[in-house]
């Protein structure tokens, strides 16, 4: 194969189960020898934003930064959330089968080369800054992504 | 060239089965998806052209993942033991 192989990820979904799903692929197949490329956007914007970062803006944006935090421990389960009681037991169960936790797999991914894209947009929309973002990663828009979808052979939505 | 430590594959190697042997061992024993995956590839890369890698895994689904991964990256699996739980990969660099 003389192409090179790239994988492409939109990360629309705040969750960290499905941010779980995302890191173990994005690690994977960075692993694997794709170049991979996360797109980050909407409550997807969690994983890569900061745990004290506090929305900029009006009432709105505000209220919604307060009730919508960043950072991996902030994060809700898809299912059986359970007022914040599932995320603290899937960490046990996690822990407990020896899988590597969400912060270690980011760590992980970053490490392995995994870029970042956060959505300007939904930044823009949400009142998120530059200086709010976790992660080192570029800014960019649906261009920047569909540039990057349309060289890969893996393209995927979670 | 390395003798992979026991216990890994020892009893193979006691029967005078084992016919390959590592330049290189990784132990990724106690681990889960992906990171067995993630390790070796980190080791194959420090590696030279032709070395053979031994992964020691217990993860269950690593015999299907080290095939997998072998077939996508185009590095050759030489040999695949196993022990109980214990799967031994041997890998040769392309």
């Amino acid at each position: 194969m003389s192409e090179e192989k790239r994988m492409s990820m939109i990360l629309f979904s705040g969750e960290m189960d499905r941010a779980l799903a995302a890191l173990v692929l994005a690690t994977g197949a960075a692993s694997m020898g794709y170049k991979v490329t996360v797109f980050c956007t909407f409550w997807g914007l969690n994983l890569i934003k900061k745990s004290e970062a506090v929305a900029h803006g009006g009432v709105l944006e505000r209220m919604m930064g307060f009730m919508n935090k960043g950072g991996l421990e902030h994060m809700p389960l898809s299912r059986m959330n359970m007022l914040g009681v599932g995320p603290r037991l899937l960490r046990k169960m996690m822990r407990d089968k020896k899988v590597t936790s969400l912060g270690d797999l980011l760590d992980t991914a970053l490490e392995l080369g995994v870029h970042f894209v956060a959505c300007q947009m939904s930044m823009n929309v949400m009142g998120v800054t530059k200086e709010d973002l976790a992660v080192p990663c570029e800014v960019g828009g649906v261009a920047t992504f569909l540039n990057e979808a349309g060289k890969s052979q893996i393209t995927l939505f979670v | 060239m390395l003798v992979i430590p026991c216990p890994l594959g020892a009893r193979e190697r006691e029967r005078g089965e084992v016919t390959v042997q590592a330049h290189k061992t990784l132990d990724c024993r106690g681990m889960a998806c992906p990171m067995p995956i993630v390790k070796l590839s980190k080791a194959i890369k420090e590696m030279s052209p032709g070395e053979i890698l031994a992964v020691s895994a217990d993860d269950p689904g690593f015999e299907a993942d080290v095939k997998a991964w072998c077939e996508t990256t185009g590095n050759q699996l030489k040999g695949l033991e196993s022990e109980g739980e214990l799967r031994t990969a041997y890998i040769a660099k392309i």
